[in-house]
Formats: C-alpha cells, sequence, structure tokens
C-alpha cells in the first residue's frame, strides 16, 4: 500500500510540476512584455515631484505661441549688452575649423593605355571637441580638354569600395557629403579614371570643390 | 706613388665628398605635392542686432600649408535669405571678392563689418562667411584634378527691434529603428534583438521665426529598474526647419543617420524618453516611447532544439514500453 501511494504521488506531482513551471513562465513572460515601470518618467523641482508611466503631453501637438527674449539665447549678459548698445555678439569658440589636403594637385601622366588609373589625396579636419566638422564635395564641371572631350571621373572613401561620380555643380546637383568627424579626424579619398583604348590628346582638367562646415552643435 | 702618399689622396677625397653631401641635404628642396591646410576661427557667430544698427565682428585666418591665393566673402545660406543686409571688409588691405597671396604661416585679422538697413523686417537671416583657396595651375599634356578648398563659417543673425524673438520647438520624431514591428490590439510594439546595438532618432522641428538651441537628456529605462541618462548640449536648430540630434557617445559606430546607438540590451521592455529645454525661461519638452526587446536569433535556435528533442524523447519512452 505505502509503495502505490509514493507512485501515486510521483505520477501525481511530476505534471503538476510541469504545469506550475509552464505558468510561472507564462507569467515571467508576461511581466517582461506587458509590465509597466510605475516611475517611468520623473519629473521633479525643490517643490515637487510627479511619477507618470506614459507621458506624450507635447510629443504630437506644437506648443502655444509665446514669446521669448534674447536672454533664452545669449543669456542675461548678452541680453544687457543688446538693450545698451542695440546688438551682441556670441562667438562659437576662439577655437577654428581647421582642413588640410595633403595633394591640392593629382595629375594623371599616363593615360593612353585604356586601363583604369587611380590616385588618392589625403584629408584632415580638426574643430572644438563638442562639434563635428563636416566635410562636402562637388566638381565645378567635368572632367574634360579644350576640345570638349571628356573623361569619366569617379571617388571612393577606401580601395575596394563602391565608385562614384562626384555631383557636377553644372547641372545643379548639390555637394555630397564625404566625411563628418566630432572634433579632429582624417580621411582619404581614391580617384580613378577608366581611360579610353584610343589616344586622347590634350590638357583634361577639372575643379573639385571640398567644402568644410562645423556643426550646430 | 707610395702608399703614403695614396692614403693622404684618399683622405682628402672622402673629405671633399662629406663636405658634398653635407651641403646637398642642407640645401636641397624635397619635391612634394602642393599641400593645402586653412583654418578659420571663430568657426561660427551668432548675432542678435536690432534694425538700422551696425555690427563689427571678427574673424582669424590662417594659411597652415603651402602658399595659396585665398578669396574672402560672404553668401546668404539660401537664396531666400535676400540681400539686404550689407557686408564689408573694414580691414585697408583685403577686400571682400578680391583675391590675396598668403604664404605658410601667414595669417589675418578680419573685420566683417555687418549694416542692418532701418526697413527690414524682424527675423533670422543666416549667411556663411567663407574662405576660399584658388585650384593650382594645369599641367599641360595630362590629367588634372585640381582642388579648391572652401570654409564656411556660419553667421547667424537675428534681427529683432525690442529684443524679443519666437521660440517655437516641437519634437517631431522619438524612435529607435526596430528589426521588427507589429500591430496588436491598437498597440504598435517594436521589436528588437538582443545584443545587437539599437539605432535611436530623436528629430526635433523648430517651426518659429528664430533659431532654438535644443538640449537635454535621453533616459533608457530597463524591465529590472535599471536606467541610463545620456546629455546632450544645446544644438542649434534654424528658424523653420527640422534638425536630428547628435548625441555624443563613445561608440565609432553610430550612423550618421541616427541621433544615438544604444548598444545591446538584455530582454524585456524597455522605454525611452526624453526631456528637451531651450534656454533660460523656455518651456520644456517630454516624449516617451517604449520598445520589446527580445534574443531572437537565440530563440530562434533553441526552441527548434528543444521541441526536436522534447519528440525524440518521446518516441524513444514510447519504443522502450513497446520493448517492455
Amino acid at each position: 500500500m505505502r509503495k502505490l501511494d509514493t507512485d501515486y504521488w510521483i505520477l501525481y506531482t511530476i505534471p503538476m510540476i510541469k504545469k506550475i513551471s509552464l505558468i510561472f513562465f507564462l507569467l515571467t513572460v508576461g511581466f517582461l512584455l506587458f509590465a509597466t515601470c510605475s516611475q517611468a518618467l520623473e519629473l521633479q523641482s525643490p517643490r515637487f515631484k510627479i511619477e507618470m508611466d506614459e507621458v506624450d503631453i507635447d510629443a504630437k501637438k506644437e506648443t502655444d505661441t509665446v514669446v521669448y527674449t534674447v536672454q533664452s539665447l545669449f543669456g542675461p549678459e548678452g541680453y544687457r549688452e543688446f538693450k545698451k548698445y542695440g546688438y551682441t555678439i556670441n562667438k562659437r569658440s576662439e577655437q577654428a575649423l581647421t582642413f588640410s589636403l595633403s595633394q591640392s594637385l593629382i595629375v594623371f601622366t599616363d593615360v593612353n593605355n585604356g586601363k583604369l588609373i587611380q590616385d588618392q589625396t589625403g584629408f584632415s579636419t580638426s574643430a572644438t571637441d563638442q562639434q563635428t566638422a563636416d566635410v562636402k564635395l562637388i566638381q565645378e564641371y567635368p572632367l574634360k580638354n579644350f576640345s570638349g572631350d571628356t573623361l569619366i571621373l569617379k571617388y571612393s572613401d577606401r580601395y575596394g569600395g563602391y565608385f562614384r561620380q562626384p555631383p557636377n555643380q553644372n547641372t545643379g546637383a548639390p555637394p555630397v557629403s564625404v566625411y563628418s568627424a566630432k572634433s579632429t579626424g582624417s580621411g582619404k579619398l581614391i580617384f580613378n579614371i577608366d581611360t579610353p583604348p584610343h589616344n586622347i590628346e590634350g590638357t583634361f582638367e577639372t575643379i573639385i570643390n571640398f567644402i568644410a562646415t562645423p556643426g550646430y552643435e | 706613388m707610395n702608399k703614403r702618399s695614396r692614403l693622404n689622396i684618399y683622405i682628402k677625397l672622402s673629405v671633399v665628398l662629406f663636405l658634398y653631401t653635407l651641403f646637398f641635404i642642407l640645401n636641397s628642396v624635397s619635391a612634394h605635392a602642393q599641400q593645402v591646410s586653412l583654418s578659420l576661427s571663430p568657426s561660427l557667430t551668432e548675432i542678435a542686432v536690432k534694425p538700422g544698427q551696425s555690427v563689427l565682428t571678427e574673424f582669424t585666418f590662417k594659411n597652415t600649408g603651402d602658399p595659396a591665393i585665398i578669396k574672402f566673402r560672404v553668401e546668404p545660406l539660401n537664396k531666400k535669405t535676400g540681400d539686404k543686409i550689407i557686408f564689408d571688409l573694414n580691414n585697408t588691405d583685403v577686400r571682400l571678392e578680391e583675391q590675396y597671396f598668403f604664404k605658410n604661416s601667414d595669417s589675418k585679422e578680419l573685420f566683417l563689418g555687418i549694416r542692418i538697413p532701418e526697413q527690414i523686417q524682424e527675423k533670422d537671416y543666416y549667411f556663411n562667411f567663407i574662405a576660399e583657396s584658388l585650384p593650382p595651375p594645369t599641367q599641360e599634356g595630362t590629367v588634372n584634378i585640381r582642388a579648391k578648398i572652401t570654409l564656411l563659417a556660419p553667421l547667424l543673425i537675428t534681427v529683432t527691434r525690442e529684443g524679443v524673438i519666437e521660440i517655437k520647438p516641437k519634437i517631431s520624431m522619438l524612435e529607435v529603428v526596430p528589426k521588427y514591428r507589429f500591430n496588436f490590439l491598437g498597440f504598435k510594439f517594436n521589436l528588437i534583438d538582443s545584443f545587437q546595438p539599437i539605432p535611436v532618432v530623436l528629430e526635433v522641428s523648430n517651426k518659429g521665426k528664430n533659431l532654438i538651441k535644443a538640449g537635454g537628456e535621453l533616459t533608457v529605462r530597463g524591465p529590472f529598474w535599471q536606467s541610463k541618462n545620456y546629455e546632450f548640449s544645446p544644438q542649434i536648430i534654424l528658424a523653420e526647419s527640422q534638425s536630428r540630434m547628435n548625441i555624443k557617445t563613445d561608440n565609432p559606430n553610430r550612423q550618421d543617420s541616427t541621433s544615438l546607438l544604444l548598444p545591446g540590451l538584455f530582454a524585456g521592455k524597455y522605454n525611452l524618453s526624453t526631456v528637451l529645454t531651450f534656454g533660460e525661461g523656455t518651456p520644456t519638452l517630454y516624449s516617451t516611447m517604449s520598445f520589446i526587446v527580445l534574443p531572437f536569433k537565440l530563440i530562434s535556435v533553441t526552441v527548434p532544439v528543444l521541441i526536436i528533442t522534447y519528440f525524440l524523447l518521446r518516441k524513444i519512452k514510447k519504443t522502450r514500453e513497446k520493448m517492455i
């Protein structure tokens, strides 16, 4: 009799344990997926503290039109200066935006072999610690000679990378970004030209404009 | 000729050769491609000014590369700005739109005069102060790519008679870029894989006629009460435009199209919230959103393995029972 009770106990307990484990697992998953932390957003000042679940008060609507003064942008000192002199100036930083290019003239001499020819130039930028420096480029006109014959110029920012034609200022295309980095950084550009199989004559030239601007941070 | 006199000749020849080599090393000029290096400061200038007023602001330009020919000019940021505001360089030896030669290490203080007409609409006007190098001359008979450098230093001018400006910001987007997204019972769920970096995009639009400076913090809260704050310093958003906030982290893999790249998270429901401020006495904006992080890759491998193992064990058990 005792042995029978023990067998029955085992046969009954194991499925119960399985069911309890499954329920526990489902409850845990439900908690992880659907539970909301009651301290999702803390809003507090020295005089009050609010704890709210989800706050989307201003996410989808504009604020009312409120009028503020120059003090919000330039501080109290700037506002006083504006009132006294009629203007106030805020300079980002005395640190300069610097741009350097290792080669401002890339010359290809052996162009009558019908092959792909390549060369590169390196560049570097420097800005303040909190600022990004963006570099864009644009081609002022196609690579051409005096007779109007053109060659296709392409560029890439890495060896083995995707080569593309630079935007053409003549067609109204905007400059494209080739580099963006915080504070100080460097990069390189590889230019290639697919020369035609027949001989080409004359001097071919084009101007690539590198435009360096600071970010608005 | 005996050995001693031969030795003397060799010594003299060696001394002469050494002196020639020394002279060559000290006086020869190495040939290198032309390097251009320019700098302009300050890199950004904000001005608030009354109509009818004149302002003088300074720039410092320096050529730290090879000698170059430079031109200075001022251009509006977009064509809508108009040309009512007049710019002029107050230097005696430098004018706008004219070319000047700068040797290596030459620098110049430039005094830019800005005249605001009396009859002008009170709003923002944006310009760039530009230092531009001329490209080098071509080499005949070859294929030449000539590079030109243009440095832009934004000039952001707010014209206001009484010092009054408009601040009308709006959080236009606070999103994570999920691996999967679905709707369930009217709720939108963003599903993201655990241990994968999570791109976050925070965009703020400025509906006012004056620029604003948006700063604040982004907070991520997880299912086990953990949270992490990412603070970001004020960033300028021009009038009637929209900008993606650039929240700086040390993650070198952050793409330019995102504001922040969160590191991979464990699992569960996470809440992302942001608080934005726009300067002294200005309103504060809030926004939140939530997303679910699950180890999809781990689940997609583990679950089939568990199912297959379960059925195999059952089959083995049944086979044993039959044999018994």
